[in-house]
């Protein structure tokens, strides 16, 4: 009786061992894979973000300059229109890849210039690079925003222009984006030729000013292009009608 | 003790999996009334449910997925239930429950395709749906092959004892291949 216990018991405590012997050898063999998975997905990244920057330079002829850091921007990066110390901001976020930004300033684009001005309101815009992965690795978004930084430098009169135009070129989402002679000919066109924003285009003089303006601008709980907002308050439908109402408000 | 568990589990899964349908559903019919509204998972531009719901891939037969989600999880939680209360439903019961998760499951992955490689955002609650249909399609199939007349055989008994490997490895993969897609905005995020 009672080693007939024993033995039952001894049987069921192999099985238990069996299979928990059996459970950690799942364990381990999953472990082991998942980190397989991990390494090759770090090794894959590594490898893309160095190859990205690599075509980049190649495809646009870019031979990555000296980075500067904006004058001419407000303390908190927006290229300032309008009258300089009005109390009423209307401030505008946008990425040059985003498709929405692009239908905002067809729709809204002309009532910002009117409140610019007619010089009782600023108007702020604020570039970003969200959209980078949208240009296959030729981070359309940050060469963009870095040629409004430059056209801002070198060339404010002609800035309104050259946006609008640039939104009108916008490249396909998914695409290669426009090439750095690309943008300088769509400055050119837009009366912003000389050689000074030329050479800071081709050179990405501000892609490290916008890639940490970018953040900065997250920070500010921006998630989405385009943000509109007048004195720091969210338009969130931002048609003409509305832009006004809220400008004349403050 | 083991199916009890596995019972608990489906049961949960298919209520998770049912809440999102669900909130997508009506999260889709507010985007509907308004266009400016904006989702309570659109949080940054990666993960962003207002910009998938809007796709052509979101309502694939004509109307939106969600739709279906809340018919197939609403079974799915039923069948869960009647397991964990020990009511023996008939082997083809598990082999169509089995059948439709395996419908469900390919639905997901060219979901998971689709939002990685085409529409290039992540919407979180779509994500709860990719992260309960896989278990419970494993869960359902464990079932069948249990309840089966010989046990499944040699594949079977493989497939058992390896399935919660399987779950953890496509677990890291999915994760693998959403950090590899959205690297350049996760790494503005450090």
């Amino acid at each position: 009786m009672n080693t007939s216990k024993n033995v039952s018991k001894d049987i069921k405590a192999m099985q238990n061992g069996d299979k928990n012997r059996r459970t950690l050898i799942q364990i381990v063999v999953a472990v082991v894979l998942i980190a397989l998975v991990a390494a090759i997905a770090l090794f894959i990244v590594n490898k893309d973000s160095t190859s990205g920057d690599a075509s980049s330079a190649a495809g646009s002829g870019e031979s990555t300059g000296a980075q500067l850091t904006p004058t001419s921007v407000t303390d908190d990066g927006a290229i300032r229109f309008g009258n300089p110390d009005a109390t009423t901001v209307v401030s505008v976020v946008e990425d040059f890849q985003c498709p929405a930004c692009k239908n905002f300033e067809a729709i809204s684009g002309s009532t910002l210039q009117q409140l610019a001005d007619a010089g009782n309101v600023a108007v702020d815009y604020r570039p970003i690079s969200i959209l980078d992965r949208f240009s296959n690795g030729t981070m359309y978004s940050t060469r963009a925003a870095s040629a409004a930084i430059c056209v801002a430098e070198n060339d404010r009169d002609n800035w309104m222009n050259w946006h609008t135009a640039m939104f009108e070129q916008q490249p396909a989402e998914g695409g290669t984006g426009l090439t750095n002679d690309e943008l300088v000919a769509i400055a050119a066109s837009a009366g912003a030729d000389s050689p000074a924003v030329a050479s800071c285009i081709t050179d990405g003089s501000y892609t490290d000013w916008v890639t940490t303006q970018t953040q900065s601008v997250l920070g500010e709980g921006i998630n989405g292009t385009p943000n509109v907002r007048v004195n720091g308050t969210d338009i969130s439908n931002p048609t003409p009608e509305n832009i006004l109402a809220a400008a004349a408000g403050n | 003790m083991r199916t009890r568990a596995g019972a608990a589990v489906f049961t949960v899964f298919s209520a998770l999996g049912l809440l999102a349908a669900m909130t997508l559903t009506i999260e889709r019919f507010k985007l509907l009334e308004d266009a400016s509204y904006v989702p309570s998972c659109s949080l940054n531009p990666v993960l962003s449910c207002g910009s998938v719901m809007v796709t052509k891939q979101a309502a694939l037969f004509g109307f939106p997925n969600p739709i279906l989600g809340i018919v197939a999880f609403s079974i799915a939680l039923v069948a869960g239930v009647l397991w964990l209360g020990r009511v023996e439903l008939p082997h083809w019961f598990w082999l169509g429950l089995t059948a439709g998760l395996l419908l469900g499951e390919i639905f997901v992955h060219w979901l998971i395709f689709e939002s990685l490689y085409e529409i290039n955002a992540l919407c979180p609650y779509c994500m709860v749906v990719w992260a309960v249909t896989m278990p419970l399609f494993l869960l359902a199939l464990s079932r069948l092959v249990g309840s089966g007349p010989n046990s499944g055989g040699t594949v079977g008994r493989f497939f058992l004892e390896w399935r919660w490997t399987l779950l953890a490895v496509w677990y890291a993969i999915v994760v693998a291949l959403i950090g590899i897609q959205f690297s350049d905005y996760w790494a503005t995020l450090v």
